[in-house]
């Protein structure tokens, strides 16, 4: 114990911190910017009639218009500030809150990379990434900081850890290892890309693929961890992501992924990234006093006992939240218990068919639902194939419909789910009328089992 | 070094050879065969039958309402159902020439019911024939056909309608052109947009398959929610079915439309050719990845039960209107069939063959 909490609070030099700090608000800003300028603020969420919610924010609503291009207006403020290092802790806060509310506004648009990019904004709140190459010391130059206590950068890395390790181990599964599925579906569907395209045809490569992503996952926190392998992994860093990037629409994630692992990479590097910025701000007169003295680790960042129980928490909440699939039957690839927040990134193909269907208790007269009056494309897509979207849009349809037929009504559903192309099967109880459901943390007895429809061989 | 390569080619062959249903070490389509067949066999031919027989309703129309007789109004109403039948070869493809812009798409402008009845009598007493605005359910192929046929066949009211307001003359006219500018746009359109759609063989958002798919599915349940559905009374907040709402409503004429519609989507589905023979098409790209087999198979099964029930319940004989008043039951039995088929194309297939559904490609994980 005693050794845990030296090592934690063991000074090291702030660099890696810093560099983190200016990659991380670039990318947050460019890819805000970009989200903006691709016009999804108004698809996300003006375009939308509904939104889906997270069991527990349905609270969480959406504002005007003017709101919303304001919200990100501040985000792309928030997250330029950060980068800079001015008023870092008040724009930290703000950047989270911010991207949280926005990440929370609608649940067919969960991403692994806007789930990390919420928990790392959460961390940094707390990190002292502003006390070196920061407008805020040049302003205060007495709070200047070039150590800082271990865990300010292990935090940061254990963030990472637990997100490759666990997008790894969730693929431990037959029909990634043994089928090569979903990327036996996916890469010959790339086979137009440049120069390498035509190698996607062929199945082996599939095989290859998913084996090399899974030990890719599994390990490559491990190789970033040693001086003598470090580079080398960085480089495959670099290489994986900007291959999933060509390969798959996942926007700006792998840029995320580059920007975040380079805290990995050895002291010395950083240092040198650091004088060089420097450099250049002296080239545009931008001194930063007192930058020769040594200052050592301040007290209100060493390990106290308040410190140490919020990093537990973080630490076991992080490790545990992944895995509390664990406590649910069926498989969660069918179900979803527990599917969200645990890394379980670009893992299977998963597609819905989703019909509903209003009937009128009174008159016993029965019709179909167009989901195309209500959803986007992507929202009937994500709902389609996620049991407590398929409930909250039921409660919906019966709340839309009931000003308008007036008489009590039922909501019935036939929905067909098919995993990793296998023909599709029903995922939901069509005798049972969806509007009396409610969602909850328990098993949802109105989802059929997925060993009757073979749908799942993990 | 040979010797590892070897082993590693060992390693691959086995890997590839393994637990795979298939025995084809490759996965070999080339989508450009298939983008090729719809275009070259489908969309361009269809079009150029479309634009012809339009250009021939404009004539009739002119030569009809020039002079309002009889025989006059039997060529016109000949001609209006020969072009409306036409144009259902081009329903599914709302896309490159097919997006209008601001108005909105090529169906919409030109095949929207049902029809507003007032609204198209007011244009008429107003001279309003600017068609450059949203109320496209006064103009198209289906305004036309209100001021040409009389629900009860009194083709005499027909004509003396016309004989006596030469303002009605006027509007049928703009009509005609109106249509007959849009279907040459969209003929032309394709002519140059061609090598652009043959060429963008990927499947990302936005490449051509992505296009045809969305479009291929969403005039599929076209017919189911509005073409069936809608007349049936099961739209919600229906109680009834509600014949007005019919396509095709004063012709009489809805079974041939829907049974011409959906062998446009199986013609899509299969590749069929201009002559009928079998082209490339969604179920060769099938075929060629794994797992398509089954789905291939299942769909062909579905789509002989849609034909069955079909011929069955909409013969072409009796109107849909009638048919939903007297034997809603027997209706409803297509409309199940259309139900059975849709997850096939829905969910299935676009996740089989890895197209993307979304128009825009998103933050994706």
């Amino acid at each position: 114990m005693q050794n845990l909490l030296k090592w934690l609070s063991k000074p090291v030099n702030i660099a890696p911190l810093v560099v983190f700090r200016i990659l991380f608000g670039a990318v947050l800003t460019l890819s805000t910017v970009r989200f903006w300028a691709m016009g999804w603020i108004d698809a996300h969420f003006i375009q939308p009639k509904l939104m889906f919610k997270y069991y527990g924010f349905e609270w969480v609503q959406v504002l005007p218009p003017l709101g919303m291009y304001l919200v990100h207006g501040f985000m792309i403020i928030a997250s330029i500030c950060i980068l800079i290092g001015f008023f870092y802790h008040f724009f930290a806060i703000l950047l989270f809150l911010l991207f949280t509310y926005t990440f929370l506004l609608d649940a067919t648009y969960y991403l692994n990379h806007y789930y990390f990019v919420c928990l790392i904004t959460f961390v940094m709140c707390f990190l002292p990434a502003n006390r070196y190459l920061a407008i805020d010391i040049y302003l205060k130059p007495e709070k200047l900081q070039q150590t800082i206590p271990n865990w300010c950068i292990l935090l940061i890395k254990f963030q990472l850890t637990v997100a490759y390790f666990y997008a790894g181990v969730v693929k431990i599964n037959y029909d990634w290892l043994i089928l090569a599925l979903p990327l036996k579906i996916w890469l010959p569907a790339q086979d137009k890309i440049f120069i390498i395209g035509f190698l996607f045809k062929y199945k082996f490569v599939a095989y290859l693929f998913s084996w090399i992503g899974i030990f890719y996952d599994l390990t490559i926190v491990f190789w970033l961890s040693f001086n003598k392998t470090k580079n080398w992994a960085y480089l495959t860093v670099i290489l994986f992501h900007v291959l999933t990037g060509i390969l798959f629409q996942i926007g700006i994630f792998p840029i995320v992924m580059i920007a975040c692992t380079t805290i990995f990479l050895d002291n010395k590097l950083h240092i040198k990234i650091i004088r060089y910025l420097k450099l250049i701000l002296i080239n545009f007169n931008l001194k930063f006093k007192n930058d020769s003295k040594k200052y050592l680790c301040r007290k209100y960042f060493a390990v106290n006992n308040f410190i140490i129980s919020g990093i537990s928490l973080y630490v076991i909440a992080q490790i545990l939240i992944p895995i509390r699939f664990l406590l649910y039957n069926d498989s969660i690839y069918w179900t979803e218990n527990g599917y969200r927040f645990s890394w379980r990134v670009m893992l299977m193909e998963k597609a819905g068919t989703a019909t509903f269907y209003i009937k009128d208790l009174k008159t016993k007269h029965t019709s179909i639902v167009n989901n195309r009056d209500f959803l986007t494309l992507h929202q009937e897509k994500q709902m389609a194939m996620q049991p407590d979207l398929i409930l909250q849009y039921a409660h919906f349809l019966k709340k839309y419909y009931r000003q308008i037929i007036k008489n009590d009504l039922a909501i019935y559903s036939e929905v067909y789910v098919t995993i990793n192309g296998r023909i599709s099967s029903l995922y939901i109880d069509k005798k049972v009328d969806l509007s009396l459901e409610k969602d909850s943390f328990f098993q949802k007895k109105w989802v059929l089992s997925s060993s009757i429809n073979k749908q799942s061989k993990f | 070094m040979f010797h590892r390569f070897a082993i590693f080619a060992v390693f691959c062959s086995f890997l590839a050879s393994c637990g795979s249903g298939s025995n084809t070490l490759k996965t070999d389509f080339d989508r450009t065969l298939l983008l090729n067949n719809i275009a070259e066999e489908i969309i361009l031919p269809n079009s150029k039958t479309a634009n012809e027989k339009t250009q021939a309703l404009k004539e009739a129309v002119y030569a009809f309402v020039e002079k309002p007789e009889l025989g006059g109004l039997l060529d016109a109403q000949n001609a209006w159902k020969e072009a409306y039948l036409a144009s259902m070869g081009i329903t599914a493809f709302n896309f490159g020439p097919g997006e209008n812009g601001l108005v909105g798409d090529l169906v919409s402008n030109i095949a929207t019911f049902p029809v507003d009845e007032a609204a198209i009598e007011q244009r008429i007493k107003d001279k309003n024939v600017n068609f450059n605005d949203f109320k496209r359910d006064t103009r198209g192929f289906l305004a036309l056909e209100y001021l040409l046929f009389d629900l009860l066949s009194d083709n005499r009211r027909i004509f003396e309608g016309f004989r006596t307001d030469p303002a009605r003359a006027a509007y049928a006219r703009a009509l005609a052109d109106h249509l007959q500018d849009n279907l040459k746009k969209f003929d032309s359109g394709w002519a140059s947009y061609k090598p652009d759609f043959v060429k963008n063989n990927g499947t990302s958002a936005g490449s051509s398959i992505s296009l045809l798919y969305n479009e291929f599915v969403r005039s599929y349940e076209a017919i189911k929610n509005f073409k069936v559905a809608l007349p049936l009374g099961k739209r919600p907040g229906q109680t009834a079915p509600v014949p007005k709402l019919t396509e095709a409503y004063y012709s009489g004429f809805s079974n041939q439309l829907i049974k011409k519609h959906i062998e446009l989507i199986e013609g899509i589905w299969k590749g069929t050719k201009k002559d009928g023979t079998d082209g490339t098409g969604f179920d060769d790209y099938l075929l060629n990845v794994e797992g398509g087999k089954a789905l291939v198979e299942l769909t062909l099964q579905q789509q002989g039960l849609l034909k069955i029930s079909v011929d069955a319940n909409l013969p072409n004989d009796k109107r849909l209107t009638e048919l939903i008043k007297n034997e809603p039951a027997n209706v409803e039995k297509v409309l199940i069939e259309l139900q059975k088929g849709i997850r096939f194309y829905k969910s299935d297939m676009s996740s089989l063959l890895g197209i993307s559904i979304t128009y825009t490609s998103g933050d994706g994980d």
